[in-house]
């Protein structure tokens, strides 16, 4: 009889336990979402021109389902030939953040590349992101900023932006999304200066593809900048068929232990069969009025 | 260098156990004036043991509205020493395991000094013991809230989480907690098994954030976190 009672003690606790474990993977905190999913209503576009038939036709889509409020472009440049995904992200009633191309913050006059740009997309767009993996994602045979030498332009971007369009929010260059790289490189950001920054008129800009990359980002950011907003800049798994599990179960603990805002899916099309970013997309061949749709995709419109 | 890491810390527990094991009877100094008293004080000697336990446990509760659910696992080797050394009795050494569902965090060790308490009877006996736990702590105490307006645009929120204030070889670094804490167990001899509750002192920090507003606050606090456990004991 004792030994009974306490086998079925163990076997009880084993079972809570169990129960409790699986329970912990959501946070009864976690906003609603999009049919029971956690899912961020954000998602990076590829500029290109040759897509706006199926860009249109995606935007409208989602954002019907209640799946899409803002976009981020990939880039912002000085020719204008982001304009036409501005327009339409306009006039369908989306929240643009346009990022500043790694390649114009080698300008000596970075100053000058801003008011440039901002002639084109400005009041357009008034939140920016100067930068994205700045320092692992040129290629090596190119010339190469390092993080210092980056913190010191984004003063001075800082500096400008506060002067002469104060109502521009700054978003940082997102960190390198795999490993502890990134949150390495966010606690350098820290020390050159980013606490100098107004957290007013600052978000801190990260890319979170990895539990790794997640826990430790999380701890740099809680010990020296908690003060500061996050937007995680880019999310998502190259796996079509695990699109749907991996916002189930890991945007909310991106949520929960970085206290994103916001989460942008990496991409609603990368490019079509050749592409390594091809099982990213939520679309497929927007180049026509066919556009093919991933799982994911599906899902947040009820299909 | 996390193989290195843990090889180095088995092996210092390995070798904790074994010096437990291997200390002499120590007398008082006047009992080595004779040998009529040697056999007295020989005879009080009680014999030490050593066990291997497994422990499952259990934390829940609310912190600041924030409601939390914590299972644990661990395994540890504990070491009774017969006689009490410094008011002591017995001390152990355990790794403690949260967040099944993750790989990369969530692996604790503790180190505790122990006391076997008077109890009524040889059946019954209670354990009081403290120390310290290091480690990468889990991110179930981590927590956000969310307030939307009816348009879906984020008004505020706050995030709740674990004060990480130590070091690791781990990653970045900066993910780990140092905390006090204490323990009180009982166990019926000879049934293998002890019930407990477990006290930990933990740091939280809660951050606010009000985007109306534009505003953000911060506010530190330290909690007694209690947890309650079963530790299955194999005698070595």
């Amino acid at each position: 009889m004792r030994s009974g009672s306490i086998g079925l003690s163990i076997i009880l606790t084993l079972v809570l336990m169990t129960s409790y474990s699986c329970s912990g993977l959501q946070s009864p905190t976690e906003p609603t979402g999009v049919n029971n999913i956690p899912w961020s209503p954000y998602i990076l576009v590829h500029a290109n021109g040759e897509v706006m038939m199926g860009y249109r036709e995606a935007f409208s889509d989602l954002k019907n389902h209640g799946a899409l409020r803002g976009i981020r472009i990939n880039s912002v440049d000085r020719n204008g030939g982001s304009k036409p995904i501005v327009d339409l992200a306009v006039s369908s009633g989306l929240e643009i953040v346009g990022i500043f191309d790694n390649d114009d913050l080698f300008d000596d006059n970075v100053e000058a590349s801003i008011d440039q740009i901002f002639r084109i997309y400005y009041p357009e767009i008034t939140v920016f992101q100067f930068g994205n993996e700045l320092t692992t994602i040129i290629p090596k045979t190119q010339p190469q900023m390092n993080i210092e030498t980056y913190m010191l332009k984004l003063k001075r971007i800082y500096k400008h932006l506060r002067t002469n369009y104060p109502d521009v929010v700054l978003v940082t260059q997102s960190t390198f999304g795999s490993g502890f790289y990134g949150a390495n490189e966010l606690k350098r950001m820290a020390e050159l200066g980013l606490k100098d920054m107004s957290p007013q008129f600052v978000i801190l800009g990260m890319n979170i593809y990895t539990e790794s990359a997640l826990d430790e980002i999380a701890a740099i950011r809680r010990n020296h900048l908690g003060e500061y907003r996050v937007w995680v800049m880019e999310s998502g798994t190259n796996v079509p068929d695990n699109q749907v599990s991996y916002v189930v179960n890991f945007y909310p603990r991106i949520r929960s232990e970085l206290a994103a805002e916001r989460i942008y899916w990496y991409a609603l099309w990368a490019g079509d069969e050749g592409s390594q970013d091809t099982g990213f997309n939520l679309i497929g061949h927007p180049q026509t009025s066919q556009i093919t749709m991933s799982p994911l995709y599906k899902y947040l419109t009820g299909r | 260098m996390r193989k290195i890491f843990w090889i180095f810390l088995i092996a210092i527990s390995l070798a904790t156990l074994s010096y437990a094991q291997d200390q002499p009877e120590q007398l008082p100094p006047s009992d080595k004036k004779t040998t009529e008293n040697k056999q007295p004080q020989k005879k009080n000697a009680k014999q030490g043991a050593s066990y291997i336990n497994f422990r499952f446990g259990y934390s829940g509760g609310s912190i600041d509205g924030f409601s939390y659910n914590v299972p644990t696992y661990g395994i540890g080797i504990e070491s009774e020493w017969g006689n009490n050394h410094l008011g002591l009795s017995g001390h152990e050494i355990e790794w403690r395991k949260e967040q099944f569902n993750s790989t990369g965090i969530g692996y604790l060790l503790s180190f505790q000094f122990a006391r076997i308490l008077p109890g009524p009877s040889k059946h019954f006996i209670a354990k009081a013991s403290g120390g310290l736990e290091w480690g990468v702590p889990s991110e179930m105490h981590d927590k956000t809230s969310w307030i939307y307006a009816q348009n879906g645009e984020l008004q505020s929120y706050t995030h709740l989480y674990v004060h990480r204030n130590a070091w690791s070889p781990f990653g970045a670094h900066e993910n780990a907690i140092l905390q006090p804490l204490a323990e009180l167990r009982f166990k019926s001899p000879p049934v293998p098994i002890e019930l407990g509750i477990r006290l930990q002192y933990m740091g939280f920090e809660l951050e606010n954030y009000n985007l109306v507003n534009n505003t953000h606050t911060h506010e530190s606090q330290y909690k007694l976190v209690p947890s309650f456990f079963i530790r299955l004991q194999i005698k070595m």
